[in-house]
């Protein structure tokens, strides 16, 4: 990707800037930090809006039209009112209605009130009539998450889970010692760990044995979890790092070099003015 | 010598900070050339988009972002010359709204500028629509309901790729690139499960252990985990000979297995130093 | 009460058992239904987006007209937030030139256009020989029309025809060269990326200080975590690349690939089931309206 040389020193400066929260907490960082909060809210906001509010929304509710003319009965009307829209914004809302290739349907006033009576949430005394949209939300959620989860997550599980323990044919003696093995592994593993987060009974006697092999497998996994946590965080220091020995060259004016001794400087005299800041935290 | 050990204990963390930004720059800038070999669940994620079938259109949803580019974008781009390279029609399409960067940056490279594609008859951006797991429902429906037009404003109906695609039904594989909710976890439960559709992944390795069990269950064929994963298949594309160059994941294995090491290393004297510790506290 | 909790209750109920049936009857209505249901709850969604970003507003703006310790900080936020605006809304760069036909003069005019583009003469010779009736796009794109209408004149005066254009109000948040496209890759891109890049240090100064062997099960953890993070890089294969045949099953990619796909699936999938279980549950709860904290009820 091409990059322009106004860009790597801002976005060289922005990376270090939080990079120097490992030394301590400092202005650069907080700086940093709330320019970064700014920037995601109104990106994602502007994201939402341009591509589902507009197209999805605003492109049902008045779709282009050609000619204006053609109008009739309530619609005449109804354009009047989008034309208050187009004259606030031209650039949304452009003349005649939103280009979406969508048919009318005036149903999707009702997301519309919806989604103006979650922003009144905003205002304390008819904020509960974001409840309304809230519940909309939660309800459409909870009905298409149960029947996703209870089928991939629970039967296809259990399916997966249940494995053969035989041989098959074609394979030598210690393939299907392997194979057995193997998925007497995952089974035994499976139903143990399984067992353990049964609570309705006390774990005692032998529940409790297998309650112990159902917790290293947990902790089996809570290791791996570990390791790829450790690994994907070091995939990302080192994307970073790219970048910044990219915008190190003289192409880019050694902006990650000039930036980093200034700040470095900066640092130094900001300890020496304040000692107590100079601890570690 | 104890004395020592038990000092480790309680060493400034910047020290440790410093030495972990040394031993991860060090190797970018000077690299070893560590070779990479594929594991069996990257394997199994290019044996099963090497088996789709000739001109068989593939959906390829890029669901991360800026912040998990360094691990997900290689494989993006691997994945890309390898369908590319066999020749399927892809459908790009975003749930998360970074991932429309991500997939025009990647479109840019990999179908433009190397395999000089075309536009709207090879592959096509869908772009980002919010909804999460409502749009992976809306489109075993429809597509055109949820994505009437593509990201850069063009009636999808109007786009060759898009003829005789109606909903998730007319796509012969799923690729997700993952990097959270929502991602491989939601497409399994709401397209490739219900619909019986064919699907792999690329993820972060944070994802990797709540996804596995969808690969070892056949909900999944093969998983890219990770930036070694994407190593990995950057190294089966290039032995397939799809491409010469070299990809960006495998340049920084050389920095991700020292500070694999080092981090192994601190855990290892931190238990030394806890041990020492302990024994002089049981002794008085 | 009506409208404030049992409307509410009725609407997560409706909709809820709808959403439910519409997975096992997929005729008319509850597949239309479906389709319309799922661009309403993605339509809202986006409004609670906006919400976010209004709210954010308000708690920063707050800040600074009352003064509160760090409002400075709160300032730079609130002008990253009306900056993004401005190029989301406001102002959008985006501009090109389509050419329709290179004139007599075609040398000049592809070394003109490689200039640009920074592309051997020949590539863009290949690339611009024969232009269709609607000409084709240079990609390069420019922040003010000032510089495409200078790029433009250039071609003219070379002898081409060209027409001006700029990526469409919509198009613009992904197209090349516009503003919104620089803050995307120069500011958030950068400040994403190593907000979580920064995890890696203290992943690293965690594991020094906090991960002791106490007892066995930390023991497991530990090893199987480790084994994973050396197998699984390109050092672990050259660490142990050199064991004999039948060593081979301790050579650390084959023995992390086993703890992996074996030992760590089982506890993955215990995990899947339990958590699924639980949100199926809460699922049902929250549709028989027995859940009513999504209201601030308990």
């Amino acid at each position: 990707m091409e990059h322009s040389i106004l860009g790597a020193w801002v976005a060289a400066f922005l990376t270090l800037a939080i990079f120097s929260y490992l030394y301590n907490d400092n202005p650069f960082y907080k700086f940093a930090e709330h320019v970064y909060i700014g920037v995601s809210a109104a990106y994602w906001g502007s994201i939402a809006f341009w591509n589902q509010i507009v197209p999805n929304m605003f492109g049902r509710l008045w779709p282009h039209v050609e000619d204006p003319s053609t109008l009739e009965g309530f619609n005449v009307i109804w354009y009047k009112l989008y034309n208050i829209f187009h004259f606030i914004s031209g650039n949304i809302f452009p003349e005649n209605g939103v280009y979406a290739n969508h048919d009318q349907n005036l149903t999707y006033i009702i997301p519309f009130i919806l989604g103006i009576f979650m922003l009144l949430r905003l205002i304390p005394s008819i904020g509960w009539l974001a409840r309304w949209s809230l519940a909309y939300v939660v309800g459409l959620a909870a009905g298409l998450r149960m029947y996703g989860f209870m089928s991939s997550n629970v039967l296809s599980q259990i399916y997966g889970t249940i494995l053969p323990l035989h041989g098959e044919a074609g394979l030598s003696f210690w393939q299907n010692t392997g194979l057995i093995l193997n998925n007497l592994v995952i089974i035994v593993g499976t139903l143990s760990a399984l067992y353990y987060f049964f609570f309705s009974m006390e774990h005692k006697g032998i529940f409790s044995g297998i309650s112990r092999i159902g917790i290293y497998f947990l902790m089996v996994s809570f290791g791996a979890s570990f390791g790829f946590a450790v690994m994907g965080r070091i995939s990302l220091l080192i994307g970073r790092f790219n970048d910044l020995i990219t915008y190190s060259s003289g192409g880019y004016g050694y902006a990650t070099l000039v930036l980093l001794l200034i700040m470095v400087a900066t640092l130094f005299i900001l300890s020496r003015q304040d000692p107590e800041k100079n601890t570690d935290q | 010598m104890n004395t020592f050990l038990q000092k480790l204990d309680s060493v400034d963390r910047r020290v440790i900070f410093l030495i972990i930004a040394v031993v991860v720059i060090l190797p970018l800038i000077f690299p070893l050339g560590l070779p990479v070999e594929p594991t069996q669940t990257t394997i199994d994620a290019f044996d099963a988009i090497k088996a789709i079938p000739p001109g068989a259109k593939v959906l390829m949803s890029f669901d991360y972002g800026p912040s998990t580019k360094p691990e997900i974008h290689p494989m993006s781009i691997a994945v890309l010359r390898h369908l590319f390279h066999k020749g399927h029609p892809v459908i790009v399409m975003c749930l998360w709204p970074d991932g429309l960067f991500m997939a025009k940056e990647a479109l840019d490279q990999v179908a433009l500028e190397e395999y000089k594609l075309t536009y709207g008859r090879d592959f096509v951006n869908l772009g980002y629509r919010p909804g999460n797991e409502a749009i992976i429902k809306g489109i075993t429906q429809s597509f055109e309901a949820n994505f009437t037009m593509d990201a850069m404003g063009t009636l999808i109906r109007e786009l060759p790729i898009m003829k005789d695609v109606e909903n998730i039904d007319d796509v012969s594989f799923i690729i997700n690139m993952s990097a959270g909710f929502p991602g491989a976890v939601e497409w399994i439960q709401y397209a490739a499960d219900p619909h019986k559709i064919p699907m792999t992944s690329g993820n972060t390795s944070i994802q990797v252990n709540e996804v596995l069990p969808y690969v070892k269950s056949g909900q999944m064929q093969g998983i890219i985990a990770g930036m070694p994963a994407a190593a990995e298949y950057e190294a089966l594309i290039r032995r397939a000979g799809m491409t010469d160059e070299m990809g960006e994941a495998t340049s920084s294995m050389d920095a991700q297995s020292i500070a694999h090491l080092v981090i192994v290393l601190f855990i290892v004297l931190g238990n030394i130093s806890y041990f020492v510790k302990r024994k002089q506290e049981k002794k008085y | 009460m009506l409208l404030k909790r049992y409307i509410p209750l009725a609407i997560v109920f409706l909709v809820g058992s709808v959403t439910l049936i519409s997975w096992f009857i997929p005729h008319r209505p509850f597949g239309s239904l479906e389709i319309h249901s799922t661009q309403w709850f993605d339509i809202i969604a986006s409004f609670a987006m906006i919400l976010g970003a209004l709210n954010l507003l308000k708690l920063q703006g707050t800040k600074i007209v009352q003064r509160r310790k760090g409002w400075l900080y709160s300032v730079a936020a609130v002008s990253g937030f009306f900056l993004t605006l401005v190029f989301a809304f406001l102002m959008k760069g985006g501009h090109y030139v389509v050419i329709s036909e290179v004139g007599s003069n075609s040398a000049e005019v592809y070394q003109a256009i490689g200039d640009q583009l920074n592309l051997p003469f020949g590539v863009v010779a290949g690339q611009y020989e024969s232009l269709s009736e609607n000409g084709k796009t240079i990609p390069k794109y420019f922040y003010t029309e000032r510089g495409a209408r200078a790029f433009e004149s250039d071609l003219n005066s070379l002898g081409a025809m060209t027409a001006h254009q700029e990526v469409a109000w919509g198009g613009h948040l992904q197209g090349s060269g516009t503003y919104f496209h620089w803050l995307f890759s120069y500011v958030f891109t950068p400040l994403s990326a190593t907000m979580f890049a920064l995890l890696a240090f203290f992943v690293a100064s965690a594991s020094y200080r906090a991960f002791k062997i106490r007892n066995v099960e930390a023991t497991v953890l530990l090893v199987a975590g480790v084994i994973l993070m050396i197998g699984r890089v390109p050092l672990g294969h050259f660490l142990t690349s050199w064991f004999p045949s039948w060593l081979q099953w301790l050579h650390l990619p084959n023995l992390q690939e086993w703890i992996y796909q074996y030992p760590n699936v089982a506890g993955a999938r215990a995990i899947m089931i339990g958590i699924a279980l639980g949100l199926v549950g809460t699922s049902l709860r929250v549709i028989l309206g027995i859940e009513k904290s999504f209201m601030g009820e308990k």
